[in-house]
């Protein structure tokens, strides 16, 4: 393989790493963010939950908050999960040739943290909206589910990446045969 | 497996080391001692021929059938 090519490559996957690596730790602070805002200012995240998300009902108990920050909790952790195997992914790249088992495990990892958490994003409707209607006079609860164009760019990209992994994986596969042909 | 490599026998008729033959083939030292001791999937026409070329024989002077078992 080319050489500059090659150093371009860990070049660029160095980089691509630590951006994922950082975008994983940015979400870990959002994440305790949240939980301490709930912690600390729960009338405050309420109202921020009821004026921006409008889920449909008030948020009138912690337990129900506490319900939906656990809810946005589970979410961001398989974004983090998936993010960080990315990060490993393209780490990877920066020390071997980019046609590898390794990298095409983590690839494979980050469809499915990311598959996980497109799922997770589109039933989570279904606690949260029960929970954020709980409060409604009997008869005005309900349960909703929905599936919009940004659910379904989450599913396709992490199925697209769950394939590229297996394709990866074949590709590392031939490229170690076609190191044993001199 | 059956193909046997008879690339030292030759190297050693022909006078010549693995070093200046792995320099004049154009491959690292490191696979032509794989390609002498058997350790390779395959070898490509193209380095078999530079081979053939180089030290002035034909691929059956390098490479041999011997069943399994004999």
């Amino acid at each position: 393989m080319d050489d500059t090519l090659l150093s371009r490559v860990n070049r660029s996957s160095r980089r691509m790493a630590l951006t994922f690596h950082g975008l994983a730790g940015l979400l870990v602070l959002v994440a305790l963010g949240v939980v301490a805002w709930g912690w600390l200012g729960p009338d405050s995240l309420a109202h921020y939950v009821e004026t921006v998300y409008q889920p449909g009902g008030r948020i009138a108990s912690g337990y129900q908050l506490a319900g939906l920050v656990a809810l946005a909790v589970v979410n961001l952790g398989l974004w983090i999960a998936g993010l960080r195997s990315l990060g490993r992914m393209f780490h990877c790249f920066t020390h071997t040739e980019p046609l590898n088992h390794e990298a095409a495990r983590w690839m494979r990892r980050a469809g499915q943290w990311f598959l996980a958490a497109s799922l997770f994003a589109v039933f989570m409707q279904v606690p949260g909206s029960l929970i954020a209607s709980l409060p409604n006079p009997a008869g005005e609860r309900f349960v909703a589910i929905g599936l919009d164009s940004d659910h379904l760019i989450g599913l396709l990209t992490s199925l697209a990446l769950i394939a590229v992994a297996h394709i990866q994986e074949l590709a590392a596969l031939i490229h170690a045969e076609h190191r044993q042909i001199v | 497996m059956p193909i046997v490599v008879r690339l030292d026998v030759m190297l050693a008729r022909r006078k010549m080391r693995s070093r200046e033959l792995a320099a004049r083939v154009g491959i690292t030292e490191q696979n032509l001692s794989l390609l002498k001791s058997g350790k390779v999937k395959g070898v490509r026409f193209e380095t078999l021929g530079r081979i053939c070329e180089i030290l002035d024989c034909q691929p059956g002077d390098l490479l041999g059938y011997e069943p399994e078992g004999e």
